[in-house]
């Protein structure tokens, strides 16, 4: 991540400030944490326009809730929890329909993937083929179920720890393997069948 | 060696020790879904190198503003909830009071003699009027009732 954590013994006391109701002791949160929210949130949705918005949104609810941080977990985590079960209740109301996972394609975006799939070594991309299989995992993704799209993001793209997943998603680390198996698996089949139906 | 573990061990990114090797040597489908796999995980990885857009200027300044509006608003509303809450207690109470009032009139049944001479026969009444509590007679207080007060009192008797 961009930023680096903040000083822990500080920012216990702007939070302790903000718990007690000062709204501007919460500025300084938004500062060292707003990065970081905004790769979350942009690998989560990837919408641009989109971003900034969900990212306000995030914080106001953080603002809301912060007096029942009870500083057992990390503040970042516990702003992360609270960015995915939002981009999570956002990608559910945009309604991204497994259906139409592969269809809704262009047929450019179609054709460039399908001769990426064909080649051989995926390490030895050039830009070209980079960019199409950017734009492949980017649109499988996007047509993915959110909870798969959640899982998959957090631990491909965010890179996180099985552990860390968990704790974001309040879940056993068990179940977080089992359902990052599921999510990848889907993810493949879908793939297959796309080049399959073409 | 199940093609669910070997599938498994290639998502996890392990070292594929020989028993893999040999498994993906003769099972097609297993080979297959390593290829996809690994283009997938090139996808990821080009996604995870893509710049988010940067936030505006002015950003925290704002959030911290509206978190200032939303407060307020919070405490006038929680005051017009308040101040609303006890109007409509009030309300109630007059209303059940009102209510109260118009289904017990003032000169009930038994509050009065006026009206138990209108539920009680004449006999009834002068045999009541007749007992005694601790010895006090208290007939002398019934008022005299007017002619034809009651008209029932006549047929009940005979």
């Amino acid at each position: 991540m961009p930023n680096p954590r903040p000083d822990v013994g500080s920012e216990a006391g702007w939070i302790k400030r903000c718990q007690a109701g000062d709204g501007e002791a919460f500025s300084p949160l938004v500062e060292a944490y707003q990065r970081r929210i905004f790769y979350l949130v942009f690998h989560l949705v990837r919408r641009r326009e989109d971003v900034e918005d969900l990212v306000q949104e995030i914080f106001m609810k953080a603002f809301a809730a912060i007096s029942s941080y009870n500083f057992q977990s990390a503040f970042g985590t516990w702003l992360n929890r609270i960015a995915v079960n939002h981009c999570y209740d956002y990608l559910r109301r945009r309604r991204t329909s497994r259906v139409s996972y592969f269809w809704e394609m262009s047929e450019e975006g179609q054709r460039e993937i399908e001769s990426t799939a064909q080649s051989p070594e995926p390490g030895g991309l050039n830009n070209e083929e980079r960019l199409a299989v950017d734009d492949l995992a980017s649109k499988l993704l996007a047509r993915a179920p959110a909870e798969d799209r959640v899982i998959l993001t957090l631990k491909e793209i965010e890179d996180k720890s099985v552990d860390e997943i968990a704790e974001i998603l309040s879940l056993k680390s068990s179940t977080v393997k089992v359902r990052l198996h599921r999510a990848r698996k889907r993810m493949v089949k879908d793939l297959t069948k796309w080049q399959g139906g073409r | 060696m199940r093609c669910d573990v070997v599938q498994r061990m290639i998502e996890e990114g392990l070292e594929r020790p020989a028993a893999i090797q040999a498994h993906l040597a003769s099972c097609p489908a297993c080979k297959e879904y390593v290829r996809q796999w690994e283009l997938l995980c090139a996808g990821f990885a080009a996604l995870g190198k893509e710049e988010p857009p940067l936030a505006s200027l002015g950003f925290s300044e704002r959030l911290v503003r509206r978190l200032r509006e939303a407060r307020d608003s919070q405490t006038g509303q929680q005051f017009l909830l308040q101040a609303g809450r006890r109007m409509v207690y009030a309300t109630l109470l007059v209303a059940v009071m009102l209510i109260l009032g118009l289904l017990l009139p003032s000169s009930g049944p038994l509050r009065t003699p006026w009206a138990a001479e209108s539920v009680l026969s004449q006999p009834q009444l002068a045999s009541m009027s007749s007992d005694q509590v601790m010895g006090i007679d208290d007939t002398n207080h019934l008022p005299a009732v007017p002619a034809g007060r009651n008209p029932q009192r006549g047929q009940k008797s005979k």
